[in-house]
């Protein structure tokens, strides 16, 4: 799996979390998934869940701390998934 | 030292029980004019299903207004219970930021049984929390928390956008061979149709309590879902059968 079809997927499992329409068309690396893209905290869980199921990883609590960017969810999927 | 600081404040608090309920009672009856459609027969509920256990129990209200929890407390139980009970004066987990500005607000908080916490706060901070509230459960006291995270922003319990924080802290204190019970409250002013500050003066409150022992087999993120999902469902059902009257 590459960065960019990560990255997509990502992009496309948050999507009906992000209130942002114009930031989650315009996303990139840096976009934070909280604050740029208008994504709910208490929806993060859901979030996280999605990309375990979508990308077949487990995800611990320590980790899914990591996560604030699109970028962030990218490499720790990456790394979980090459385990 | 965390151990040494909430015991502290759960003596000062036992102590302050008659002070702290007067208090509520006056200003919630004797200047607001609430009052309650169901009070002896919710007492009498509470009793049968809380102080005649064993074991620790998190209290889970829906959520209208800014003082539910106060309510609760008062409609609960007695002061003179309430001294005798600590279980029945549950504590409390207020964001932070709405009281830490005033000295009186901390005061009272204080005495009130609150354990200040911040919402996406940092993960070491978070931890000295939820170990302060391990502590309380392992020792069989009470917690009140609002499972949806928030009020309710459509005055009725929102099933499909609550937080899971309660399900995370009845996963991680199950994991401590904890088996918490969960009181899941229903308290509605009559004329409270959405969500508010304060309920209208001289307002009549109807409270109701069901017991819930949450279970899943999952774990992690997932336990905290499902377990957090049971809890808003059951009062989900509540509400529904408080409208059906």
């Amino acid at each position: 799996m590459t960065q960019s079809e990560a990255f997509d997927k990502v992009v496309s499992i948050i999507g009906p979390f992000a209130k942002n329409a114009d930031a989650l068309k315009a996303a990139t690396r840096e976009t934070k998934i909280l604050t740029d893209l208008g994504v709910n905290s208490a929806r993060l869980v859901d979030i996280i869940l999605a990309f375990e199921d979508e990308f077949n990883i487990a995800i611990d609590d320590d980790t899914a701390d990591k996560i604030r960017t699109l970028g962030d969810a990218v490499d720790q999927i990456i790394a979980l998934a090459k385990k | 030292m965390k151990r040494l600081s909430v015991r502290l404040q759960n003596l000062v608090a036992q102590v302050a029980v008659p002070f702290t309920f007067g208090a509520a009672v006056l200003l919630l009856r004797g200047l607001l004019g609430y009052r309650w459609e169901n009070l002896k027969a919710f007492r009498a509920k509470v009793r049968t299903l809380v102080d005649h256990r064993e074991g620790p129990v998190i209290l889970c209200p829906n959520h209208l207004t800014m003082i539910d929890s106060l309510l609760l407390i008062w409609a609960m139980t007695p002061a003179w219970r309430a001294l005798s009970k600590p279980k029945l004066f549950p504590w409390n987990t207020p964001e932070k930021k709405n009281f830490s500005h005033n000295a009186v607000f901390r005061f009272f908080c204080y005495i009130g049984k609150c354990l200040p916490v911040v919402r996406q706060g940092p993960p070491r901070q978070m931890q000295v929390f939820m170990d302060k509230i391990k502590l309380l459960l392992a020792k069989g006291q009470s917690l009140m928390m609002f499972p949806e995270g928030k009020r309710s922003s459509s005055g009725r319990v929102d099933t499909h956008n609550f937080a899971y924080g309660i399900g995370k802290i009845i996963d991680d204190v199950r994991q401590q061979g904890l088996r918490p019970r969960v009181l899941c409250l229903y308290l509605r002013g009559r004329r409270q149709d959405g969500k508010s500050s304060m309920p209208r003066r001289g307002d009549r409150f109807f409270v109701d309590a069901e017991l819930v022992e949450p279970t899943t087999h999952h774990s992690g993120l997932r336990a905290a879902r499902d377990l957090a999902t049971q809890i808003v469902q059951r009062l989900a059902g509540m509400e529904a059968a408080y409208f059906a009257r």
